[in-house]
């Protein structure tokens, strides 16, 4: 199917085109079938509708894209004219087909030449006008088909010698289907069933298609219409594109002409003129093809922007804009799009081809190649086949297109033809329409107005497009004919309308229209062609009719007229269509027995020969031929003429006058006559109904009587009804049915009664009975006089008049209820006999399968089973042996069966018992073994005893008693009870000696294994305990409920006991025994025979467990505290150390300190003295004498800076004399913090205490906090010092930690203060704050917060303990993010221990710092870190 | 009833199968799908015109639908082959 180059395979799209022909040669085919046996095609109004499409051609398919791609929606005018032609196609369409039926006009040349006196110049004319314009039309429908099917080919490219010719495959293949379907018969008005169907199938193919593609192309390659427009309008050169060269300036004058060209074209383009007028068969049809057309042109125009949009989108070239319907599915779809592409197109050039070319093949023969014929200018035998040449005809014309278009190629006038074409067919307008509605057009107008249309399009469109396609010089085109530029063709007069279809539509119409109406003014009409221009104008009128016979006495015999039709038609077509035609005129015209024609019958049946020839041969040559060949003898002429003559005469009138009022009166006694001879035909015809319905109302009356006579002495139900809806009549037998009484009954419609859901089927039934005028039954429901509905089978029959009027109808019903009633009983019963039959067949059958089944069942269980089945008859022979007994004993079935059971199976001991037994058994006895098992044992082959189980029974069968035995190898079984009873007496014998205490409880509880241990352990005998309930004996009185309890679960459950795995029990001697247990449940047969419980004795073991775990706790706990104890003491030596350490350096540091100071003050005196001294010198200088000194002393002065140093110097010895205080003072207040000298309890002042502690931790505090004091008046406290400062250490350092430097500086508060004995000390900060949890164990010996290194966790347990020892105690507030207050009281005087930690959860603001200690704390935290 | 008296109560019962408003609506439609109002629409570019266009186009098609419909109500029933009234 495809290529390697992406391409179709020629071979195979050529095969497709023949599969898509073979299509349309089918469908054709079946529709003319189906007219040829008579048989009207559904939807022809649709088939119509579709037909007209062969206006959408190639053009249509590929160059309205193309179109729209360099012109923008200019392409949409060529469907808008059409759709507002068929808008008024009512009142000028329809009055075109009424005149080609009435003229059997075969093409638009007919119509023409009809209508303006039969020219057969004019058809010539006009035929070779339109066969210049036609010609390259076609050759353009041609390569539109070439084309698409090298795009798909790339067959140019091929290379393939038989490829170069797949055009004239294609026009070949148009030629036959053309003359298959176009031109089947010469005559052309004969409806050419199979060209419609053609046509309707490819109109649907081409829509499909074009739809299909456009939707690919919108929504397959774009995101839908709404994408597609957006990117136009996203694309301002596109835009401008699509705008301004088609509508800019003056192109809506284009636009207009277009929808001019295009509403001329829809009528009067040959094909559209076919399709729409020869071929319409009922008027009707318009009214469907009036929507129906126009909505198609709708739908195949929607697409054409999107899809022309679409590809400029996507890169493809302008040039290549006619291909995008098939190139954008070839390049981006499947095959399968691609291929419906190319068929639409085909389709759309394939209809137009066909049709195009048949109405030019007949136009041709009948206006060119007749005429040339009658005028002895070809062969007089051509004249009878017009087929054949029709046929030639069209393959010329396909030939010569194909030509053309292989010559001209991308040629403008190829490219531009549909336009040019269109352009030539407006000129048809002005004759065309005019003549419909004009009576004065004429001849001479009608040729004026042609010729000069058509010449002016010849010279404005035609030529320049000849020239621009390279015939001839351009020059003349741009500067005029012999350089006058007033006559250039395409701005003819200097008037340039931008357009050149424009400029031609304007001039060309302007001159036609005016020699139209000129010539037509200037020139006469006959006669014939008056009369022909009234009947245009009113084609609605019904045809005069020649009754009259205005010819005088004239006869002519009748032999003569019909041989002169005969000769006629014979001239024209075969014989067979020439017999038809002739039958056809002749039908009526000739009366029986009668010999000759009246001179008006003449005329009628002449004038319907011309119009039935002129279907073949058009109307012009067919006046021409009927003039020639019907012509009457000199003397019958010379009769007439001497008639008319003498009436001409009478009149005194001109011949012409005379022709008119001929017509005139002619006309008006053909109507008095017509009306006149009706009435008269109606007044008798009425004159007779009323003596006719006289004598039947009489008849009718006596028969009513008799008939009511009749009908109410009958059992039946009888009425009668009028058509009228008069008084109706029901017998007695109804009257009693209904309960009504007569009077009622007659004003009712008999079918009231009838059930509601029957009603309907009542009216109807009486319908049908009007229509088939025969009698019908039917079964109702009615309703009787009690409000029962019963069934009565009605018939009715309808009532007619004697002229034939329906009166209504006579009906009679019978009650049928019992009878169906009955019948209903009687079908029960049998359905209910035959279902009893049924289900007792049913059952018999199951109860046979249930037999068969059951007996298949036995013989597999037996053959399947593992025990051996033996049975015995009646004689003691084996009748049946199981595979089992054969794998037990060893013989097979077929040594078995028949044996003597005792003579191998039995032990020869056993034998004479068995016999015995058996004989017993036999004779009705049935023994102790029967219906038991016993256990014997039986010889296998080898002559081996094996321990059989026997279970005996006995059955009879055909009524013979057998013994069956099922013997089942035991064995095994033997081994397996020996081997248990051993495993039974070692079992105990373990029990009995195990080292540990087990017991067994029965159902009840009760003791029912009781082994050494447990009697060595308890002290108990087993015969003491047997027997009594467990919890009776062992259990202690606290326990008992619960051993009771675990005990009765487990053997009722049979789940083992899940007690502690400990429990003490009471022994014979009162003490109690701590026993580890676990239990078992046995079970037997499924069910719980015993509690089987395990004991061993841990009392000891426990008791000195539990002793060392006491002990381990103690140790643990001591051990805890002694590490607390020690750290604290390491924590305390530490500090005591830091502390004497920084009191030995302060010592040490404290001597130097006292010189360096010393000395500083004599320095700074000697200092002062050398500076008085220099500005003594300084005073002194303006008197030495020696310039070099001074110079030198100025030098110096300048070198060293003396007036700085003078300055600088005593501001040196200040800063290092405030210096040396600090340093004093860091020594006074590490003396201070220490207290190394001060171990005992000694009065302190606790603000000096903070300053000092303050400065020592001053390097930790100054980069985070701010620190403010307000220290109170307080008294001395006695305390130790160092300690009380190491307090404060812990308290400042842990307040500074607390505050997170990322926020900035926070505030440390110092805070001091007394009340009554007791001084208070409160360190405030601004810091993180602690949790609740934090705050219960901040006093925690080594819980810490901060990070590991960071902190030991003593600080705060070692200031507790201080605090404790000073008998004072600490307060705690804190809020987590907002900070920590602690606060320390202690006595002013030195009291016994107790402290006491207050934790107050509100703020850090929280009064009760202004509180008196109290006894005992609000909590005490601090216990915890006690214990 | 006289014959024109029975073409008027048609029209009456069927305006749209009156000839003369068919040749109005003919002339309405040229106008609506001419210029200048294709000029107008053509002034806001391509887009308003292909719009203008085809929602005009589809209202074309329904009024010569419902043109039709009125003069198929407005026609007797023919039988085969009949000719229809004449509706002049």
């Amino acid at each position: 199917m495809i290529t390697q180059h992406g391409s179709f395979s020629p071979l195979w799209l050529l095969a497709a085109i023949v599969a898509y022909v073979a299509t349309l040669l089918a469908a054709g085919g079946w529709a003319e079938r189906r007219a040829a046996q008579d048989r009207r095609m559904v939807g022809q109004g649709w088939l119509y509708a579709l037909s007209l499409t062969v206006y959408c051609t190639s053009w249509t398919y590929f160059g309205s894209v193309g179109s729209a791609a360099n012109s923008g929606m200019l392409y949409a005018t060529i469907y808008l004219g059409p759709t507002l032609v068929m808008l008024g196609s009512w009142v000028v369409v329809r009055r075109m087909i009424r005149l080609r039926h009435r003229y059997r006009l075969s093409s638009v040349v007919d119509l023409i030449t009809q209508r303006y006196g039969h020219s057969v110049s004019m058809g010539a004319f006009i035929t070779l006008v339109l066969l210049i314009g036609m010609v390259p039309y076609i050759g353009l429908q041609l390569r539109a088909l070439v084309e698409s099917f090298a795009v798909l080919t790339g067959v140019e490219h091929e290379h393939l010698a038989v490829w170069q010719y797949a055009d004239e495959m294609i026009v070949v293949l148009v030629i036959l289907l053309t003359c298959a379907f176009g031109l089947r018969r010469v005559d052309s008005l004969e409806h050419q069933h199979g060209l419609i169907a053609v046509l309707a199938v490819e109109s649907m193919i081409k829509l499909v298609a074009f739809i299909a593609v456009g939707v690919f192309v919108t929504w397959g390659l774009f995101d839908g219409l709404t994408d597609l427009l957006a990117r136009l309008a996203a694309d301002p050169a596109l835009q401008q594109r699509f705008v301004d060269t088609p509508l800019a300036g003056n192109s809506y004058v284009t636009w207009m002409t277009y929808l001019v060209m295009s509403m001329a074209a829809i009528i009067f383009l040959p094909r559209m003129f076919h399709v729409m007028i020869v071929g319409n068969q009922d008027e009707r049809h318009l009214m469907t093809a009036m929507w129906v057309f126009p909505l198609y042109l709708l739908l195949m125009s929607f697409f054409v922007l999107p899809i022309a949009v679409g590809g400029l989108l996507l890169g493809y070239p302008l040039g290549e804009a006619d291909w995008f319907v098939i190139r954008l599915p070839f390049d981006r779809g499947g095959p399968a799009l691609t291929l419906l592409a190319f068929l639409g197109g085909f389709s759309a050039a394939l209809g137009m081809v066909m049709v195009a070319c048949t109405t030019m093949a007949v136009m041709f023969s009948n206006h060119i190649v007749l005429p040339l014929i009658d005028r002895g200018l070809i062969g007089e035998h051509l004249r009878g086949g017009l087929l054949p040449i029709r046929w030639l005809l069209v393959a010329l014309m396909l030939t010569a297109a194909q030509l053309f278009q292989q010559g001209l190629e991308d040629s403008y006038l190829l490219i531009q033809m549909g336009l040019i074409s269109f352009a030539a067919l407006l000129q048809f307008v002005p004759a065309g329409i005019g003549g419909l509605y004009w009576t004065g057009g004429n001849k001479r107008g009608a040729w004026w107005g042609l010729a000069l249309g058509w010449a002016t399009w010849a010279y404005t469109l035609l030529l320049p497009a000849v020239v621009r396609s390279g015939f001839g010089d351009t020059q003349w085109l741009t500067s005029g004919p012999w350089a006058i530029e007033f006559l250039r063709p395409q701005a003819l007069f200097g008037l340039d309308l931008g357009s050149p279809y424009a400029n031609t539509a304007f001039w060309s119409l302007l001159f036609n229209v005016s020699g139209y109406v000129v010539g037509s003014l200037l020139g006469q009409q006959d006669s014939d062609e008056a009369a022909i221009a009234h009947a245009f104008r009113a084609p609605f009128d019904k045809p005069q009719r020649r009754e009259s016979d205005s010819a005088g006495k004239l006869r002519i015999a009748c032999a003569t007229v019909r041989e002169q039709i005969d000769n006629l038609f014979s001239r024209y077509l075969p014989r067979q269509e020439a017999t038809l035609a002739i039958e056809r005129v002749q039908q009526g015209a000739f009366a029986e027995g009668e010999t000759s024609l009246s001179g008006a019958a003449y005329l009628e049946l002449t004038a319907r020969a011309e119009r039935t020839l002129a279907g073949a041969i058009g109307a012009a040559m067919a006046r021409k031929a009927a003039s020639e060949t019907l012509r009457l003898s000199d003397r019958e002429t010379a009769a007439l003429q001497a008639t008319l003559a003498s009436q001409v005469a009478d009149l005194q009138i001109t011949p012409q006058q005379l022709r008119e009022q001929v017509d005139y009166f002619r006309s008006l006694q053909t109507m008095s006559d017509t009306h006149g001879q009706a009435m008269e035909e109606k007044i008798a015809a009425l004159e007779e109904a009323v003596r006719a319905r006289d004598l039947a109302d009489a008849s009718r009356r006596e028969s009513e009587q008799r008939f009511r006579s009749l009908a109410d002495s009958a059992p039946v139900m009888i009425w009668m009804t009028s058509s009228t809806h008069g008084e109706c009549y029901y017998n007695r037998a109804w009257v009693a049915f209904a309960g009504r009484s007569a009077g009622e009954a007659a004003r009712e419609e008999w079918t009231q009664g009838i059930h509601r859901d029957q009603r309907a089927d009542a009216l109807t039934l009486i319908e049908m009975v009007k229509a088939q005028k025969s009698g019908i039954e039917q079964v109702f429901r009615f309703r009787r006089v009690d409000g029962e509905y019963r069934h009565l089978r009605v018939h009715i029959l309808p009532r007619h008049g004697v002229d034939g009027t329906f009166l209504g109808i006579v009906g009679s019903a019978v009650d049928i209820s019992d009878l169906l009633a009955a019948e209903q009983t009687l079908r029960r019963s049998n359905e209910e006999l035959e279902a009893l039959v049924g289900e007792r067949t049913r059952e018999l059958q199951q109860s046979y399968a249930d037999l068969q089944e059951r007996e298949h069942t036995i013989r597999t269980i037996t053959d399947s089973a593992q025990d051996a089945v033996v049975m015995v008859d009646d004689a003691g022979l084996v009748s049946y042996w199981n595979p089992a007994a054969e794998r037990i004993f060893g013989w097979t079935s077929a040594e078995a069966l028949g044996q003597r059971l005792s003579d191998f199976l039995l032990p020869g001991r056993f034998r004479a018992a068995h016999l015995a037994a058996y004989e017993r058994f036999q004779q009705g006895t049935p023994g102790s073994m029967l219906g038991g098992t016993a256990e014997m044992v039986a010889l296998n082959r080898a002559g081996d005893e094996i321990p059989v189980d026997l279970s005996l029974s006995s059955t009879v069968l055909r009524g013979k008693l057998h013994a069956i035995g099922l013997l089942r190898d035991i064995t095994e079984r033997r081994l397996a009870a020996d081997a248990l009873l051993l495993e039974k007496a070692w079992s105990e014998e373990v029990v009995r000696l195990a080292p540990s205490f087990i017991i067994g409880l029965g159902r009840s509880g009760e003791i029912i294994l009781f082994n050494d241990h447990a009697e060595r352990l308890t002290g108990y005998a087993p015969d003491e305990v047997i027997g009594q309930r467990w919890v009776d004996v062992f259990a202690t009185p606290e326990g008992r409920d619960e051993d009771s309890t675990a005990i009765d679960h487990a053997l009722q459950t049979g789940e083992a006991i899940q007690h502690q795995p400990e429990n003490s029990i009471v022994i014979r001697d009162g003490s109690r025994r701590l026993v580890s247990w676990s239990s078992q449940v046995m079970r037997e047969n499924g069910e719980v025979k015993m509690l089987l419980s395990f004991g061993v004795d841990v009392t000891e073991s426990r008791r000195a467990a539990r002793e060392l775990e006491d002990n381990y706790a103690e140790l643990k706990l001591l051990n805890q505290r002694l590490e607390e104890a020690q750290n604290q003491l390491l924590q305390s030596e530490k500090m005591a150390s830091i502390g004497q350490l920084a009191a030995g350096v302060a010592h040490e540091i404290n001597n130097p300190i006292g010189f360096v100071s010393s000395n500083l003050q004599t320095l700074k005196t000697y200092s002062e003295q050398m500076l008085q001294m220099i500005v003594a010198y300084q005073a002194a200088e303006p008197t030495i004498g020696d310039v070099d000194t001074l110079a030198r002393i100025a030098d110096l002065k300048e070198t060293l800076d003396l007036e700085f140093m003078q300055q600088d110097l005593p501001a040196l010895l200040k800063e290092s004399e405030d210096g040396l205080h600090r340093v004093k003072k860091i020594v006074v207040d590490l003396k201070d913090f220490s207290h190394v000298s001060e171990a005992e309890w000694q009065h302190a002042d606790l603000n000096a205490g903070l300053d000092s502690t303050l400065n020592v931790v001053w390097n930790e505090v100054k980069y985070k906090a701010r620190v403010d004091k307000h220290y109170g008046t307080i008294p001395p406290v006695e305390c130790l010092a160092a300690q009380l400062n190491q307090v404060f250490m812990n308290l400042i350092v842990n307040a500074a930690h607390a505050i997170d430097d990322r926020k900035g500086m926070g505030t440390i508060t110092l805070s001091t203060g007394h009340q009554d004995d007791w001084v208070w000390v409160e360190v405030k900060d601004t810091g993180r704050g602690m949790t609740e949890e934090v705050q219960r164990r901040v006093f925690e010996p080594f819980f810490t917060t901060k990070p590991v290194g960071k902190g030991t966790g003593l600080g705060m347990s070692l200031s507790y303990n201080i605090v404790h020892k000073h008998n004072g105690r600490i307060e705690l507030s804190s809020t987590p993010g907002q900070g920590t207050r602690f606060k320390l009281w202690v006595p002013v005087e030195h009291r016994d221990p107790e402290v006491t930690v207050m934790t107050c959860r509100d703020t850090p603001d929280h009064e009760s710092h202004d509180r008196p200690p109290l006894p005992r704390p609000f909590s005490r935290a601090g216990e915890k870190g006690d214990s | 009833m006289t014959t024109s008296t029975a073409r008027a109560s048609k029209r009456k019962a069927h305006p749209l199968a009156d000839p003369l408003l068919q040749v109005a609506l003919v002339w309405v439609s040229a106008f609506l799908v001419g210029w200048p109002l294709i000029q107008i629409a053509g002034a806001r570019g391509v887009i308003a015109m292909f719009l203008y266009v085809f929602v005009i186009w589809g209202v074309l098609v329904g009024l010569i639908f419902a043109v039709s419909r009125s003069l198929r109500r407005s026609l007797p029933p023919a039988a085969s082959g009949e000719e229809p009234e004449d509706e002049r």
